[in-house]
C-alpha cells in the first residue's frame, strides 16, 4: 500500500483569526491550499457551493466545521483555522440549525477509502473535546500541527 | 435472514462522513453477524437507489426513495453522540425490512 498521506504544513494553518462569515473562512482555507498547489481553481469554487447545499457544521463538544470535497483536489490535505470569535456554519444534519464553530478543518480528499484511517482518527478527535481544546490553545501553527499529529497517531504528513 | 440487507450510506459528497459512517455500520453488522451489502452514495441519489433496503443519510432530506426504502439519519455514527440509539434503530429497521 503506497497511498499518499494526507498533507498539511504551517502555511495551511491560521490561528486566532477573525472572520465575518463561513464563506470567508472557507475562501481563506481553500485559498491557502491553492497557493500550495494542492487544489485547482475548481476546488475553491465547488467547496463554497457544496457548503451551501450540504453544510458541514458539527455539534461536537467544541463546535466545529469540516468543509470537504474531492472535486479539483490534487493532493489530499487538511487546512485549519482557529477562530478569534465563533463563526456560524449550518449544521450537517440539515436541520437548519446554526453551529457556532470555533475551529474549522477544511479537507481535500482524493480517495476516501485510502484515507480511511486518518479520517476515522479525525472523527474520534472531533468527538473528544479535550483534543480539540488542546489545538485551540496552540500558540503557533507548528505547535498545532505537532499536537494534531500526536492525536492522529502520526497519520498526517506535516513535512 | 437468508438474504443480505443492502444499506446505502449517503452524505453531501459521498466522501468523508459516508466513509466513517459506513465503517461504523460495518462493525455493528459484523458483530451482530448480519449479512450485508453496503455502498456509498450522495444524498441527491436517494430517490433512485432502487437496490437499497435501507438508506442511511447524514442529514435530513425531504427526498423519498422510489421503492419506499426507509431513510435513517446516521450522523450519530459520525459524531458518536446518540450512537447507541442509532444502532438500536438500525437493527430494528433491519429486522423489519427483512421480515417483509
Amino acid at each position: 500500500m503506497n497511498e499518499p498521506k494526507m498533507k498539511s504544513n504551517e502555511r495551511l494553518v491560521v490561528l486566532n483569526r477573525s472572520f465575518k462569515e463561513s464563506a470567508e473562512v472557507i475562501a481563506c482555507l481553500a485559498g491557502l491550499a491553492r497557493q500550495e498547489g494542492f487544489v485547482e481553481d475548481l476546488f475553491v469554487k465547488k467547496i463554497q457551493e457544496r457548503e451551501l447545499e450540504y453544510p458541514t457544521g458539527l455539534s461536537m463538544p467544541v463546535p466545529l466545521a469540516i468543509p470537504h470535497i474531492s472535486d479539483g483536489c490534487v493532493v489530499p490535505f487538511v487546512s485549519i483555522a482557529t477562530l478569534a470569535s465563533p463563526v456560524v456554519f449550518k449544521s450537517m444534519d440539515r436541520s437548519g440549525g446554526d453551529i457556532c464553530a470555533r475551529i474549522v478543518f477544511l479537507f481535500g480528499i482524493l480517495d476516501p477509502k485510502s484515507q480511511l484511517a486518518v479520517l476515522r482518527k479525525f472523527a474520534k478527535a472531533f468527538a473528544n473535546g479535550n483534543d480539540v481544546e488542546k489545538l485551540l490553545k496552540s500558540g503557533a501553527p507548528g505547535a498545532l500541527l505537532s499536537e494534531l499529529n500526536d492525536i492522529l497517531n502520526g497519520l498526517l504528513d506535516v513535512g | 435472514m437468508d438474504k443480505s440487507v443492502h444499506i446505502c450510506v449517503c452524505c453531501g459528497g459521498g466522501i468523508f462522513t459516508t466513509t466513517v459512517v459506513t465503517e461504523e455500520i460495518e462493525n455493528l453488522l459484523r458483530s451482530k453477524k448480519i449479512p450485508y451489502v453496503i455502498s456509498p452514495h450522495t444524498i441527491t441519489e436517494i430517490p433512485n437507489l432502487t437496490e437499497a433496503d435501507i438508506i442511511v443519510a447524514t442529514g435530513k432530506t425531504s427526498a423519498a426513495n422510489k421503492n419506499g426504502a426507509p431513510v435513517l439519519i446516521g450522523l450519530p455514527m459520525f459524531t458518536g453522540v446518540g450512537k447507541e440509539e442509532f444502532s438500536d434503530l438500525l437493527l430494528d429497521t433491519i429486522s423489519k425490512v427483512s421480515s417483509k
